[in-house]
């Protein structure tokens, strides 16, 4: 069947087989920052933005797409010049591997567009749905924060600031919750 | 892959939309969000209904209803109005946690009730809210969540039906869900949700009406209890009535625990003994009440 | 309460380098983040293949009858392979040095399968799905026999014998004995077990199981080979281990290593799975009978199913000690499950004792390893590697015997501990697969990463003070060591050139799988020849380009890797000196490298004069230098793991609240690298501690082989991580470095158990701590108490 959709701002006009994957049809077009790590939506590698939300490639057919915009991470930022999430992730250390990175970092971008001042519980949640191995999160984290600093002066890295402020957060929360006798 | 799969058709109206599923029969199947539809290797379904672009994404609260249009998903769910709401707390609650968030972006509450899995969380709120399901056809028709329930939806739902809305009615009370899996959006290995009023002979809604209440042993005029995670299907616990006007102090939340555990024989899941579920479906129910309360009572109540 | 702790500030030592112990960005980060094509399957090749692996299910079978001819008829179907057609040629799939200390039990294909996931064919063929369906077309009749499920069993007589094939051997002098089950043994003595026990007032022993788990890396195997225009098979595969993958490729195709080349692209995290000859040479094998590119790849549940595990383990302690708290014996009977292959079952069950006896002093050590075959999935390299699974045991009997002796903790472990100065037997008594290396502890900041780390999470404060409700809180510690590298054994080289324009190539064959090896290595280069890290291009793991390095594993890429950079750094910084020295009339032994200049005798040349004037000037020669290193020590690095957990005694969810490591891992060359290896190796040992499990059914098939019931932890389950560098200098490493990326997670499972004791009393001696089963144990000990 034909697929009239936007990747990346460009105008796509693709033949595709009714029951494939977006997940397959992006990598066959190319765009192979959009990760395989499950295929049962789960570790969020192989998250894009769609119409600039947030979803799981690997759980929906490239048919539902029609007409719709879709962004991978090819489409954020280059080497030559990223986006400051981009460099909020290098500046923090967040990335280990990097198979996850992409996902993280659309996925942070679908939660600043919406939230541009996350809660560090807001953060966490946002990012659940993308599995790391190698980082614990903890610079991930702090990524997000670098991130939100650097989108409020308009893409300036003052400095880590992020950094720590995730630790705090996070115990706050937790001490909260265990408290109240609310454990997950 | 879906093998048989020809032809996706992208209506942009109710109408458009029932009718292109009536037509195909059952070789047609309505698409949302699509949480399991790719996986599902469904070798039957010839025809997508695309049914994303019919506008009916929206959440709205009116002083008698609250109306969840299908295409409503947990994320939406969870940044809505309803998220300030004590009464329809356990229905955010459940979306908050319906998987990791690539999930609950995607996930429709019209499409979870649909599918129905055993570890859907939504069903389970919304059981406990006395949901009413919007089914349209050509005509519309409304169907209790209690009664939609009582075999697995997809029974109910005849080719061509699409459930369109999920209507609660206005309690004034308060609800909440908890679940228990091995993390925060795990599968529920147990889960409740549960629904309240509080009654003291006070009007709710005031915060200085609120504080004074705080000090007082609240009483229940309602109350009704959802179990998830358990069964195949959500259940409603029963045999409550007793606890209702009666004062809620610890032996109130030790004989809700005990009703719960005596009457749920879960089915058997890998993860953990039934009995481990039995007993720890008890313990959420009884904390899902405390939750509602504090919510009742305007207290923040760390999710 | 917030990280107090700045990792950034540096030691003392360090005042004169400028790159080297200096937080730099990973050098491949922004390319990563921006999602340019780096990994295995970022590249198409033209006419590429798929394929695809039958796998038995079946987890003890031989294989009567086996009909590929209707995969073969299928069209689009262009290669099917099975054991009637491919060589037989014994080997082990454990990516280690030659000659390998495991089992050569493994055959490419056999007409026995050994555990519901083996191998039985495969299949290249035009499409993913062609080439699936061409497996289901496959006939395979199976002859049943009774499987081995249970470890315990394994060496009873009357067992069912796994490896009866005549042909599975070792190739190094070890015991090894496969009609009993037995795919490794050791054991020694040092002094008296007997006595050290007769000699202690306290004397604690306890039973401990370890489970399996996976190590899930978020990109699952994958290779690509193809002919390259000389006919030699590249491939192009997600690996710890190229040079190894390259010989055992070699053996099993039955061709040269000079017909091989294996590239290693960016690898999307191994943490020892991919340690492993897992499809190199079953894409090789169809890229040599088809000609065409062929991939093959895994799915996640073939990933957790057909790949590696961590080995599980069931370990008997013994401690014997003193009223004043002096240990007398330490006894550790290791049962060592290691499925239906015996991939590293010596190795890690060596490192079960290596890695753990020798942190406390006794004069009495016993150990004893059985590794047993099962039908169940086959054990591997997993970060941690034996010390995991052993320090569970060591470090809660270790808390239980301060308990009985009135002691800290924390106390105990300062009185015990090995330090700068002191050897142990242990070093000398277990290697890997012969003999260990004796060694004298050179840096030990353990005593300082206690007392860190007790300050950070409060531990005199807090520890012993449960509250009352629901929800009790718990402090737990564990203390570690790891080794970095395998002395004698392990080797790594190093190749630098000089470009004319100042900038260097290094080239090496340490294999960064995301560690940040590249840049770690690229920071030592930097540091001797006084350049900016930008001036070093590193190219790792391509086995055409770069020299050998036994590859990714025992933590020894920095350590050992480090310093073969180092050395040819040095080498290439006397003939850059020399060069200038010959340019501007002086004695070399007057100049040295400043800021990426050649200063002293009252010259100063910058590098990219030296560069251009031995490339185009006169005398042309390329300043170039390798160098290799081995090691004739494996300096632990230390570790004090810290854990404060809430625990629901209503519903038995453990809650790990807070979370510090302070690790010794020498100089840590860069900060911000070392804390997120800890970081990483924390987190997952918490998951591993909490929630990973595999679950079979009766027949030995796992049932929870994806992401949705096999839960590794995400953003939400976190809790606050803290690391504190502790630093040391160890003398031997390159710029006083050590280990630092498998040590920290050994420390969750034991702090957690400890904390969990700390909270409400119980001893889980079982991992995971799954909620049903922490509420079994409190309800245990409730009935047991009487209330």
């Amino acid at each position: 069947m034909k697929l009239e959709l936007t990747v990346n701002g460009k105008p796509c006009h693709w033949d595709i087989e009714p029951g494939a994957l977006l997940l397959d049809v992006l990598r066959e077009h190319g765009y192979t920052s959009v990760k395989r790590g499950c295929g049962e939506g789960v570790c969020g590698a192989c998250t894009v933005l769609v119409d600039g939300k947030r979803q799981n490639s690997c759980l929906l057919l490239a048919g539902q797409m029609q007409g719709r915009t879709i962004t991978t991470v090819e489409g954020l930022g280059t080497i030559d010049h990223p986006h400051p999430i981009q460099k909020a992730f290098v500046a923090a250390g967040a990335v280990q591997c990097g198979f996850c990175t992409p996902g993280m970092v659309l996925a942070t971008k679908a939660l600043l567009d919406e939230t541009p001042e996350p809660t560090d519980e807001e953060i966490r949640r946002a990012l659940d749905g993308n599995l790391c191995r190698c980082t614990g999160y903890v610079k991930i984290l702090d990524a997000v924060h670098i991130s939100v600093d650097a989108l409020k002066t308009g893409g300036q890295h003052p400095d880590q600031a992020g950094r720590h402020k995730a630790h705090q957060a996070i115990e706050e929360a937790m001490d909260q919750a265990t408290k109240a006798g609310d454990t997950p | 892959m879906l093998d048989q799969l020809t032809d996706f058709l992208y209506p942009t109206t109710v109408e458009e939309a029932v009718e292109a599923l009536a037509k195909a029969g059952g070789k047609a199947l309505p698409l949302a969000g699509g949480t399991s539809l790719a996986l599902s290797r469904n070798a039957r379904v010839e025809v997508l209904v695309d049914i994303t672009r019919l506008g009916l994404d929206r959440i709205d609260v009116d002083s008698d209803r609250i109306e969840i249009q299908c295409c409503a998903t947990a994320h939406g769910i969870t940044r809505s109005s309803l998220a300030d709401l004590p009464e329809a707390g356990a229905l955010v609650d459940a979306a908050q946690v319906s998987g990791p968030s690539g999930v609950r972006a995607a996930m429709t509450m019209g499409g979870s009730l649909a599918q129905c899995y055993p570890w859907s969380d939504p069903p389970v709120a919304l059981l406990a809210l006395e949901a009413k399901v919007e089914i349209t056809r050509k005509t519309k028709r409304t169907v209790g969540i209690t009664k939609l329930l009582e075999q697995h939806p997809s029974k109910a739902l005849t080719p061509g039906d699409l459930i369109t809305a999920i209507v609660l009615p206005r309690s004034g009370g308060a609800s909440a869900f908890l679940k228990q899996g091995l993390t925060v959006t795990d599968d529920a290995l147990a889960s409740a949700a549960v629904s309240i009023r509080i009654d003291q002979g006070q009007e709710h809604g005031k915060k200085s009406t609120r504080r004074k209440k705080k000090a007082e042993a609240p009483q229940l005029s309602h109350l009704r209890v959802a179990l998830g995670g358990l069964r195949p299907l959500p259940i409603l616990a029963t045999g409550l009535e007793d606890l209702v006007g009666r004062p809620m102090d610890d032996a109130w939340y030790e004989t809700l625990a005990d009703l719960i555990r005596s009457q749920v024989r879960p089915t058997e899941d890998a993860r953990a003994p039934s009995a481990y579920r039995r007993t720890v479906a008890g313990v959420l129910a009884k904390r899902a009440v405390q939750k509602a309360v504090e919510r009742w009572k305007g207290e923040p109540t760390p999710v | 309460m917030t990280n107090k702790v700045d990792n950034r500030q540096a030691a003392p030592w360090t005042e004169d380098w400028n790159v080297v112990n200096r937080p730099v960005e990973k050098i491949d980060s922004l390319g990563l983040a921006t999602g340019v094509p780096a990994f295995t399957d970022d590249e198409t090749f033209k006419d590429m293949l798929y394929g695809a692996i039958l796998t038995s299910p079946h987890a003890h079978a031989r294989i009567r009858r086996i009909d590929v001819s209707k995969a073969e008829a299928l069209a689009g179907v262009h290669a099917v392979l099975f054991h009637g057609n491919v060589p037989r040629v014994p080997h082990t799939t454990a990516g280690q040095s030659y000659p390998e200390p495991s089992a050569y039990d493994t055959f490419m294909f056999d007409n026995k399968v050994r555990y519901v996931g083996d191998r039985v064919a495969a299949v290249a063929a035009e499409t993913p799905e062609r080439a699936l369906e061409a497996c289901r077309l496959i006939e395979v009749e199976y002859e049943e026999l009774e499987p081995l499920l249970d470890p315990r069993r394994a060496m009873e007589p009357g067992a069912p014998v796994i490896h009866d094939e005549p042909d599975a051997t070792v190739i190094i002098p070890m015991d090894y004995d496969p009609k009993r089950n037995l795919a490794a043994h050791v054991d020694f003595e040092i002094g008296s077990i007997e006595q050290g026990l007769a000699e202690a007032d306290v004397h604690l022993e306890g039973e401990f199981e370890t489970q399996y788990a996976q190590h899930c890396p978020i990109e699952p195997h994958i290779t690509i080979s193809y002919l390259d225009e000389r006919g030699r098979v590249v491939i192009r595969t997600s690996t710890q281990v190229p040079f190894h993958v390259r010989r055992i490729v070699a053996a099993c195709c039955q061709i040269p290593v000079g017909r091989i080349r294996v590239i290693k692209p960016r690898i999307g995290g191994g943490f020892g799975v991919k340690q492993e000859i897992l499809l190199e040479d079953v894409c090789a094998m169809l890229t040599l009978r088809t000609g065409r590119p062929v991939k093959i790849e895994y799915s996640r549940s073939e990933e957790f199913v057909s790949s590696r595990t961590r080995h599980p383990s069931i370990i008997q302690l013994d401690l014997g000690l003193k009223r004043t708290g002096e240990m007398t014996a330490i006894k550790m009977d290791v049962l060592l499950n290691t499925g239906a292959y015996g991939s590293h079952a010596l190795t890690v069950g060596s490192n079960c004792g290596a890695k753990v006896l020798p942190l406390y002093r006794s004069p009495n050590v016993a150990f004893n390893l059985n590794g047993v075959y099962t039908n169940l999935p086959v054990g591997g390299a997993y970060r941690g590697y034996g010390a995991t699974q052993a320090s569970f045991p060591m470090e809660c009997l270790m808390d239980e015997a301060a308990e009985a002796l009135g002691m800290d903790p924390i106390d105990l472990r300062l009185k015990n501990h090995i330090t700068t100065g002191q050897t142990s037997d242990v070093f000398k008594a277990l290697g890997e697969g012969r003999p260990g290396v004796e060694m004298i502890i050179g840096s030990c900041g353990l005593d300082e990463c206690l007392k860190q780390g007790a300050d950070a999470i409060s531990w005199r404060e807090r520890r012993g003070k449960p509250g009352d409700g629901p929800i009790r809180r718990g402090l737990g510690l564990a203390a570690l060591m790891q080794g970095s590298s395998i002395p004698e054994i392990d080797m790594g080289a190093a190749f630098i050139k000089m470009n004319e324009d100042g900038s260097f190539n290094l080239l090496v064959g340490a294999t960064d799988l995301g560690t940040g090896s590249d840049t770690v290595l690229a920071q030592i280069a930097a540091e001797v020849l006084t350049v900016d890290l930008d001036r070093i291009v590193v190219k790792s793991s391509d086995t055409d380009i770069t020299p050998f390095d036994v590859g990714a594993y025992a933590s020894s890429t920095t350590y050992l890797s480090g310093m073969a950079v180092k050395k040819a750094a040095a080498r290439v910084r006397r003939q850059i000196l020399e060069v200038a020295a010959k340019m501007k009339n002086k004695d070399p032994d007057d100049l040295s490298l400043k800021d990426g200049a050649v200063v002293g005798a009252g010259i100063e040349v910058p590098l990219w004069q030296v560069g251009t004037h031995s490339l185009y000037k006169e005398d042309q020669f390329q300043i170039a230098a390798t160098a290799s290193h081995v090691t004739h020590k494996s300096p632990p690095p230390f570790a004090a793991h810290f854990a404060e957990v809430a625990v629901d005694t209503e519903t038995g969810h453990v809650q790990v609240v807070r979370y510090v490591a302070a690790v010794d891992c020498g100089t840590a060359i860069n900060p911000q690298l070392a804390e997120g290896q800890t970081e990483g190796a924390v987190l997952n040992g918490i998951s591993y501690a909490l929630t990973e499990q595999y679950l079979f059914d009766s027949a030995g098939r796992m049932k929870n082989p994806h992401f949705r019931d096999y839960k590794i932890f995400s953003t939400v389950d976190l809790p606050s991580i803290e690391t504190i560098l502790v630093p040391t200098y160890e003398p031997t490493g390159p710029y006083g470095a050590k280990s630092v990326s498998e040590i920290s997670i050994n420390g969750p499972a034991p702090a957690i158990a400890n904390a969990i004791y700390d909270a409400v009393g119980v001893r889980l001696r079982t991992i995971p701590f799954t909620p049903d089963k922490v509420l079994a144990a409190i309800e245990a000990q409730r009935k047991s108490h009487g209330t």
